[in-house]
């Protein structure tokens, strides 16, 4: 077990790309079990990390999002939800989370959503006095809702990797805590916006708001036309996925008419170029998971959670700290595959619900993306914002508030990560 | 260090042939996709031969985007702590990362070569449709091969010489659908 510790700390730290480092780490700890002849399977697992029929999804998903983004939806469905918040005071933030909860089942990548809506956002809530840093925190904060509700990328991507959870078990688990988190952050918005007499907005004629939810409307039954799909057994998640591409082409040259085959071809490239990242991950990440199953390390990590703790949800929260502290430094995909072969197991065998313990990390590791020192889309967030990053830090410490809350109450109550899925059953 | 600049444009037209291969294998993955669907909606049966024909597709792109993103240095790295270093270490640990790169490149190629000989069976498409396991392992030792050959693009494969605000401009420009090179 040694040598691939050593090998994964070493090459972590030198700066070598996480998929790399995951490879010849389990490569490394595989030489030591078997010598030379263990080598050989670099190709047999990486072939298989990338083979799973589910992956299908994940350019499908990929380049859904492109093309919504680079047909100029994100205009669209501020419109609409501008008609929606516009008379209480602190609309433009409330705008914010609701176009992420909207947008979250487009794109299911918060640096996505970060990008898309800060871009539009950020400059506005400025320009009608709100403070820049906190115009950057709720922006950075809302889009980690993208990966939580689904669709989402990231649960196709753990549904692959731990293949004894459902990803629509995952969908599924996902709305409650990823509303929750909506909620929990409007709290807080409503609260500071009271506080600090941010403005209101002029109402929207009713005959403006209803044209912004018509010309919004297409794009935004994307989401619905996958989840409906999938939800309902009429459909696979890859058919669905696959539909939802066409259909986004169809929208954006047809109905909203500005989707050229410039960027239809931009949109493919850069699906492939994300894809890539993710496959690079999956690939590599069976490498060290079949190193991690035969070495016995998850056994060993069951272990030393239970002598640290004889209660679950003591376990639990410890956890949580772990992978708070894992995402500090590592973004949440790669936190994601490098951690779940170890954890997932040793929680299952501490009595953890699966499908509980995903969710939770899902919510842990998103809302890590936000804190410091990397948090790479409140940095985002920041740049556009164009304030330093400790600004942007401190004016997040009210959301940072707002998401221990959710956590302790996803810890609490695993039915609120499991109650939907079993109504699907 | 004249014989580089041969290679780099070869890296780069090889490059390019990887993107333009890994959007028609998407294309032609999601036709198939989108037909077995309509076929679904209006029939209310399931196409048999759509899901195994779709998946022979998806390690050609699994693998030809891994040298895809490897070669615009969009890997996910950690470089927080190797960035505080002095410059000369800096450069060490880069070199050090290049090197590894090429052993897992160089690994992936002979090993990948090997399971490309060892892959006898057939994918069973159709009745009318059967597919040699070769036309998928051979995208192994063809991407070993491609890691190796991006690894004459040097340090620009590394995140090391970039600050977190040129990665972030990188970031905010993408949004806008800014092309990059």
């Amino acid at each position: 077990m040694m040598p691939a510790i050593i090998a994964f700390v070493v090459l972590l730290l030198i700066g070598t790309p996480v998929a790399v480092v995951m490879a010849l780490s389990g490569l490394a700890g595989g030489f030591a079990m078997g010598g030379e002849r263990m080598l050989g399977i670099i190709a047999d697992r990486m072939f298989s990390g990338v083979s799973g029929f589910m992956l299908i999804a994940v350019p499908y998903f990929i380049f859904t999002a492109e093309l919504m983004n680079q047909g100029g939806l994100t205009q669209k469905l501020i419109a609409f939800n501008n008609a929606l918040f516009g008379q209480v005071r602190g609309a433009l933030a409330h705008v914010n989370i609701s176009v992420s909860v909207f947008f979250a089942g487009l794109t299911g990548a918060a640096i996505t959503d970060t990008v898309a809506i800060g871009k539009i956002m950020i400059p506005e809530m400025k320009k009608q006095g709100y403070d820049a840093e906190y115009a950057a925190a709720i922006t950075a904060c809302s889009s980690i809702i993208g990966p939580i509700i689904p669709p989402s990328v990231v649960m196709v991507i753990y549904a692959t990797l731990l293949r004894d959870i459902s990803v629509i078990d995952l969908f599924a688990g996902g709305i409650i805590p990823g509303l929750l988190m909506a909620v929990a952050l409007l709290a807080v918005s409503f609260f500071l916006a009271w506080k600090r007499g941010y403005p209101k907005q002029a109402p929207t004629p009713l005959k403006v708001a209803w044209v912004a939810f018509l010309v919004a409307l297409p794009a935004m039954i994307v989401p619905l036309i996958i989840l409906g799909g999938i939800l309902s057994g009429l459909t696979t998640i890859t058919e669905a996925s696959g539909f939802a591409a066409v259909y986004a082409i169809v929208i954006g040259v047809v109905f909203y008419r500005n989707l050229t085959w410039q960027k239809i071809w931009q949109a493919l490239v850069v699906t492939v170029r994300f894809s890539g990242v993710v496959f690079f991950l999956l690939a590599t990440s069976a490498v060290l998971g079949w190193f991690v199953t035969r070495s016995g390390i998850a056994r060993d990590a069951a272990g030393l959670i239970t002598t640290l703790s004889d209660s679950m949800f003591l376990q639990l929260l410890l956890v949580c700290a772990l992978l708070l502290l894992i995402g500090t430094v590592m973004d949440v995909l790669p936190a994601l595959v490098v951690v779940a072969p170890v954890l997932v197991p040793a929680m299952v065998q501490l009595g953890v619900d699966p499908l509980h313990f995903a969710i939770l990390m899902i919510v842990v590791l998103n809302i890590s993306n936000v804190t410091p020192p990397v948090g790479m889309t409140l940095m985002t967030a920041a740049r556009i914002a164009n304030v330093p990053f400790e600004r942007a830090i401190i004016a997040s410490l009210p959301f940072y508030i707002a998401f221990a809350a959710v956590i302790l109450l996803v810890v609490t109550f695993p039915a609120l990560s499991t109650w939907i899925p079993s109504l699907l059953k | 260090m004249r014989f580089l600049t041969p290679l780099r444009r070869l890296s780069d037209w090889v490059n390019q042939a990887a993107i333009v291969l890994c959007v028609a294998c998407v294309l032609v993955m999601l036709g198939i996709s989108f037909t077995a669907f309509t076929y679904k909606l209006f029939t209310g049966s399931s196409l048999s031969w759509t899901y195994s024909l779709a998946r022979l597709f998806l390690p050609w792109i699994g693998f030809l985007s891994m040298t895809i993103s490897l070669r615009y240095g969009e890997h996910v790295a950690m470089t927080l702590l190797v960035r505080t270093l002095p410059r000369a270490l800096l450069k060490l640990a880069a070199a050090l990362c290049l090197g590894v790169i090429a052993l897992f490149g160089a690994l992936l190629l002979w090993y990948g070569w090997g399971y490309f000989e060892s892959a006898r069976q057939v994918y069973m498409v159709s009745d009318q449709i059967q597919v040699s396991a070769k036309f998928t392992a051979v995208v192994l030792p063809l991407s070993g091969a491609i890691i190796l050959l991006h690894l004459v693009q040097g340090f620009a494969l590394l995140e090391h010489f970039l600050d977190d605000e040129t990665i972030i401009e990188e970031l905010i420009d993408a949004g806008d659908g800014e092309k990059r090179s």
